[in-house]
């Protein structure tokens, strides 16, 4: 598999009477865009813009897209939801890079995801530093809450989708173009990126369009992350969700690539569900990973945690299930150790676990300062701590807040720098 | 101004004897640097002198030891120091177990910064290291050069009032706090260079150390099944409607306990779940699939146990933290042995 991905870098973002990507500005015809992203199980209630340094903050985010789209061939970006599942990973892609396309609203369960694109807050959120066109949906009365997602889901990587075809058949040369492809790397140790697919009833982990929850593990190609093959849903907290955007700009398989060939041979990516419900499952899935890695020769693997709660149990059992079969484990997770640091970082342990990078604890407190501009809703959820219950909170004002509800804050695929020591 | 510092050691370095002086009661060597006092306090180039060594055996220290603190903390209140050094230690289990207790009795007592040193399989540090600031340093005293080049560094800094760094960094043994900070370095590239050094055998540093969280060793079973009073409790929070006493859906504060006497199943028009970690559909259709009360009432009535506790003990479990919910099982646990509980089912998400 050979991916060539070019990327267009966006420095301005603005609506204007056509959709056009020229001199590094994305001009946007919101009337077309409606039109693209339209279907009849939502209602697209407002299209905002926020760019970096803005007095801006985006709330109720469930997800976020970086626009690419294919240039020439079969495949589609997004494949099982743009288009058939054909296999993607191959060919060229084209990418506006610095912009992101945000959903925003309410489903089941949502918790509030907040980023502030300047202040104190906007340190905390690497999204923060791109542009975004921001989408809020409502739904259509008397749709389900599985139709009204499925479509949120179909609406936003479409957009992205729609903005990133701007740049086919442009005259600028993009800012750059990167070659993806894992030649042989004789004579190193062999690594396998071990991904726990965030899995909570109403929240799937979607690879070409199908939900990951009952599947056995399997092996990808980490360019076919890089083509969107991988859409999240994960609507829980909001730091530590490894959402689409960084599926495709995933920092660890980039690292990896970066290695490969120099201190290590990148074999690829297992991607198996998080959270199983059962003891039984989270057996299941820890061996049938375990048994991969060894039927791939693999020599040490890296493990990146798919949700809280429960998903620090799969991650310990598969950890402790590699290193049982001799294969070197490496954890990557985020830790919620108490307001005052004290607690317990983690839900679960091992004595296996003994090389864990951590994204930095959710549970400390951070004081918000007031904001001009508000994207994506115009109150607080209240399941924000300061909220005082029966009362709304105007998302401009300042108010205190956990980590946890910064977006991608603590985010476990490693694009961040926070992390947590012990003192 | 130069800071003034007490060091202690023992009888051994303070080169008065060995095991046969391991008896002696705490007294002053010198009022000025003895032994390894010597070389530490010229690392401190001027910033701080030691005005005092002190010493005890270590027998003595460990055998009265209630003794030997109250008197060394009096040798050490007559020279007014602003910081206590102790040791290093390094794997000498009494004289570790000496350091520590006398530096916690004056830090505590003296209200001021005391530091020691220590190797990590001291038993003395698992026992000081979250009171005591103590340096890891190597097993023997071959380790003397760095040991005392990190205590000096380190006790520079309190003196300085200089925030420490992180303790692998600074290289003390960590006190149980965890923050947050900002590294040079992406976590992926710290994941992907901590799997290369494990993979050649390289020395790495987990960023989250574990220790291995306590067993529980469970009650005896109950003996006689059919007279037990049971009662039935959730982590689920599964609550009145309207949720009356405000469990909040995640990280709660509180947990409530409710009257069931006469209620034969939970109905979805009077009771809700408020928990934010599971997906709450299937319970609002039907409460009773996350806390199985009308199961219970059919056991009762067969006489499978005794009877069923009026009262329901209901928490918010999502996000707990281990402190918080501890406290929770035990103050749950106090009631209802106060009420004549035998037994208790617990529901878990």
């Amino acid at each position: 598999m050979e991916l060539e991905l070019a990327t267009y870098q966006v420095n301005n973002v603005n609506f204007g009477p056509k959709t056009k990507y020229e001199n590094q500005q994305l001009t946007i015809d919101e009337t077309e865009l409606r039109a693209a992203i339209a279907h009849p199980d939502l209602t697209v209630t407002a299209v905002d813009l926020a760019s970096p340094g803005e007095k801006a903050r985006i709330i109720h985010i469930l997800d976020t897209v970086e626009p690419r789209c294919k240039v020439g061939g079969d495949s589609v970006t997004f494949p099982g939801i743009l288009g058939a599942p054909l296999t993607v990973g191959s060919g060229r892609t084209n990418r506006l890079g610095g912009l992101a396309v945000d959903s925003a609203g309410h489903l089941p369960d949502s918790q509030e995801a907040i980023v502030d694109m300047s202040g104190p807050g906007a340190r905390f959120s690497p999204l923060s530093q791109v542009h975004h066109v921001v989408l809020r949906f409502e739904p259509v009365s008397g749709v389900g809450a599985d139709h009204y997602a499925a479509a949120v889901r179909w609406a936003t990587v479409k957009c992205a989708s729609y903005l990133a075809q701007a740049t086919l058949g442009v005259a600028e040369a993009p800012a750059s173009v990167q070659q993806f492809k894992l030649g042989p790397a004789p004579g190193l140790p062999s690594v396998a990126f071990i991904m726990l697919a965030h899995t909570i009833r109403t929240n799937h982990t979607w690879v070409y369009g199908h939900p990951f929850d009952e599947c056995l593990p399997v092996l990808m190609h980490p360019n076919e992350f890089m083509d969107g093959a991988v859409v999240a849903e994960n609507h829980h907290f909001a730091s530590y969700r490894n959402v689409t955007y960084f599926q495709q700009n995933h920092a660890a398989l980039a690292e990896l690539y970066a290695a490969h060939g120099r201190t290590l041979n990148f074999r690829g990516v297992l991607i198996t569900r998080a959270s199983s419900y059962m003891h039984e499952g989270k057996v299941r899935l820890s061996q049938y990973v375990a048994k991969l890695c060894k039927m791939l020769a693999i020599d040490g693997a890296i493990s990146v945690i798919g949700s809280g709660g429960h998903g620090y149990v799969d991650q310990m059992m598969i950890c402790k299930a590699c290193e049982e079969q001799g294969v070197k484990t490496v954890l990557m997770l985020h830790e919620m150790a108490g307001k005052d640091g004290r607690d317990f970082p983690l839900v679960d342990e091992t004595p296996e676990a003994n090389a864990i990078v951590t994204a930095g604890s959710y549970s400390i407190e951070i004081d918000l300062p007031p904001m001009d501009k508000v994207a994506g809703g115009r109150e607080i959820m209240s399941t924000v701590r300061s909220v005082v219950p029966g009362q709304k909170q105007p998302a401009e004002a300042g108010f205190r807040t956990a980590l946890r509800e910064i977006y991608c804050a603590t985010l476990p695929v490693g694009n961040g720098h926070l992390t947590t020591r012990s003192w | 101004m130069t800071c003034h510092v007490v060091h202690f050691v023992n009888q051994f370095f303070a080169g008065l004897g060995a095991e046969e002086k391991a008896g002696m009661a705490p007294a002053l060597v010198k009022e000025g640097p003895v032994g390894p006092g010597v070389q530490l306090e010229s690392l401190w180039n001027g910033q701080a002198r030691i005005v005092a060594t002190v010493t005890c055996g270590d027998t003595y220290a460990n055998e009265q030891s209630e003794a030997a603190a109250r008197q060394i903390v009096e040798l050490v209140r007559r020279f007014k120091p602003h910081l206590f050094v102790a040791g290093p230690a390094f794997n000498s289990g009494r004289y570790g177990l000496a350091c520590g207790a006398l530096a916690q009795q004056v830090q505590s007592e003296l209200r001021i910064p005391v530091i020691t040193g220590m190797s990590p399989d001291n038993p003395a540090a698992e026992l000081y290291r979250g009171d005591v600031l103590t340096v890891v340093t190597a097993e023997t005293a071959r380790g003397m050069a760095p040991a005392l080049g990190a205590m000096a560094r380190i006790a520079g800094k309190l003196l300085a009032d200089q925030p420490l760094s992180y303790a692998n960094d600074e290289g003390y043994f960590p006190r149980g706090e965890r923050r947050n900070l900002f590294h040079e370095q992406s976590g992926a590239r710290r994941a992907v260079e901590m799997m290369v050094a494990k993979l050649n055998g390289q020395p790495f540093h987990s960023e989250v150390e574990l220790k291995a969280l306590s067993s529980i060793t469970p009650a005896a079973p109950v003996p006689d099944l059919s007279r037990a009073v049971v009662a039935l409790m959730t982590e689920a929070a599964l609550v009145p409607m309207g949720n009356p006493d405000r469990l909040e859906s995640a990280r709660a504060t509180r947990w409530a306990k409710y009257d069931i006497s006469g209620l034969q199943r939970f109905s979805p028009e009077e009771y809700e779940p408020v928990h934010t970690g599971y997906d709450p559909r299937p319970i609002r259709e039907d409460p009773n699939r996350m806390v199985p009360l009308d199961a219970l009432r059919d056991l009762e009535r067969e006489g499978v146990f005794g009877k069923l506790h009026h009262f329901y003990y209901c928490a918010s479990g999502a996000n707990s933290t281990i402190e918080t919910a501890s406290k929770w099982g035990r103050d749950m646990a106090a009631q209802m042995k106060a009420e004549g509980v035998t037994a208790a089912i617990l529901t878990s998400t």
